[in-house]
């Protein structure tokens, strides 16, 4: 293995990603980035390598997955980002829109591990980081299927912690309050009053936490969730 | 003849579903002598009659419906026929589920699905389609039954670990939406129940070694998770929404 770390970012392209690759490049990993029915994002600094993904079948993540570890014969760490909210009470929820925010945000997370993880077995060493939404928690007022979705990535990742640990790889969730410029309603939260910082928080905040996780020094982490919330929701 | 007893709920109506065996069955039969009329929703059509036979036998009134709560198509005929039997719907639990083993990186897509879809699309589907009816009367109750792996994550159960933590976040979202409206809506995690379902990937010899682990030194009988599920669907929960209530012998202490 070379002395370059490699991350794999799985996300959708938008500006949690940029801020995460940024912060990596920043920081000197090597950053392959997969976005979700695209091919790169806005933003995204010329060292990061990008390619597109179908977060929605598993062939082709499949082969996303096997072509980037052909191509940098290391995976050091994978930080899965899927993102996809539908709002509305739970009475008006159409099965096909339950199906879909299922899919791309807790399934997918699945497969990107299933795919991915074997990779970091034959290494013995892997970091496998998922960021879902304190929305889990607290549970989404007019946003059940996406707080179901985002409670189901928490709890599979410690189960992926307990199957990976043998094999010297952590597993850990960095679960998000309200961040960015849209704040999207969380729980019975719809403003900034919950949040005792009183802002919302920035995607490079974000990415401290996830670099926290990633640090040569947090290999005794595994099976947690970091929540990034400014004290919204405190479990 | 309606026993009624402390929490007569005499005229209610609530469906179980997976209620054909195990705990549902249990919770079936207690809800039956607790006064509800019960209609008893399993995928599998036979043992669903067998309880409604025990139910009616013992001079209670329940039915039995063939029901894939994965097929919203299924739940709506449940729904319609129960209104149609008894008129309305006042209680649910979400009870059905399967329970398969498989690690992350051998885990084929369509067993995966498959959980989701029965534990967890499940409980939506029979929750969306049970509302109107307590809706129209701004009263209601539903429990949607989880587990210990809803927030330990079980290796080799991360699907089943994922449906069930998603029930407990379904559960706090509607409990949001319909606690105006009368309707109380909460989580039971039930621990190890001496029913076959511990039994599905363990030998007997090692379910009875590790009931001896619980604190409480043996596993829990179905009556005894009924209990609280019976509690949690009366009239005597006036004010308790959202949470999650775990019965499990002290073998997990949620904080």
């Amino acid at each position: 293995m070379s002395a370059e770390r490699v991350v794999l970012i799985v996300g959708m392209g938008g500006e949690r990603d940029v801020s995460l690759a940024r912060a990596l490049v920043e920081e000197g990993f090597a950053v392959e980035l997969l976005v979700h029915n695209g091919t790169s994002a806005a933003g995204i600094p010329p060292q990061v390598y990008s390619g597109a993904i179908d977060l929605m079948n598993e062939d082709a993540i499949r082969t996303a997955v096997q072509a980037v570890a052909a191509r940098k014969k290391q995976l050091d760490s994978l930080i899965v980002c899927p993102e996809f909210a539908i709002r509305g009470a739970l009475i008006d929820t159409q099965s096909l829109d339950w199906d879909e925010c299922i899919a791309l945000n807790l399934t997918s997370v699945f497969l990107v591990c299933k795919h991915v993880v074997p990779f970091m077995i034959s290494q013995r060493a892997g970091r496998v980081i998922t960021l879902s939404s304190d929305a889990g928690r607290m549970g989404g007022l007019n946003g059940a299927a996406y707080a179901a979705a985002k409670a189901g990535v928490m709890t599979f990742s410690k189960a992926l912690a307990r199957e990976v640990a043998a094999h010297g790889i952590t597993a850990n969730v960095v679960s998000l309050g309200m961040i960015g410029e849209e704040i999207r309603p969380l729980g019975a939260e719809t403003d900034l009053s919950g949040v005792l910082l009183k802002r919302a928080g920035k995607w490079e905040e974000v990415a401290q936490a996830v670099l926290g996780l990633l640090h040569e020094r947090s290999g005794y982490l595994t099976g947690q969730t970091i929540h990034v919330n400014g004290g919204l929701y405190m479990p | 003849m309606i026993q009624g007893g402390e929490m007569g709920q005499e005229g209610k109506v609530a469906i179980v579903t997976g209620a054909g065996q195990g705990l549902g069955a249990a919770m079936a039969l207690r809800l039956a002598g607790d006064g509800f009329r019960v209609v008893i929703a399993e995928y599998n059509l036979a043992p669903a009659a067998g309880v409604a036979e025990q139910i009616t036998g013992q001079g209670n009134s329940a039915l039995a419906h063939q029901t894939d709560v994965s097929d919203e198509a299924s739940v709506q005929d449940l729904v319609a026929f129960t209104i149609g039997h008894y008129g309305r719907v006042d209680a649910l639990v979400n009870n059905a589920g399967i329970y398969p083993k498989s690690l992350i990186i051998n885990m084929a897509k369509a067993e995966w699905d498959r959980v989701l879809a029965v534990n967890l699309k499940g409980a939506f589907l029979c929750c969306k389609h049970v509302l109107p009816s307590m809706l129209t009367r701004k009263s209601g109750r539903i429990v949607n039954i989880a587990s210990g792996h809803a927030f330990r994550g079980g290796a080799e159960f991360s699907h089943y670990s994922a449906s069930k933590a998603g029930i407990v976040a379904l559960t706090k979202s509607l409990a949001l939406e319909v606690a105006s409206q009368g309707i109380l809506v909460n989580t039971l995690a039930p621990g190890v129940s001496d029913t076959s379902m511990p039994r599905i990937h363990t030998s007997e010899e090692d379910v009875q070694s590790k009931a001896t682990k619980i604190p409480m030194g043996r596993m829990a009988k179905p009556e005894e998770i009924a209990e609280v599920v019976a509690y949690l669907l009366s009239d005597r929960n006036t004010f308790m929404t959202g949470q999650v209530v775990a019965c499990n012998g002290g073998q997990v202490m949620f904080s």
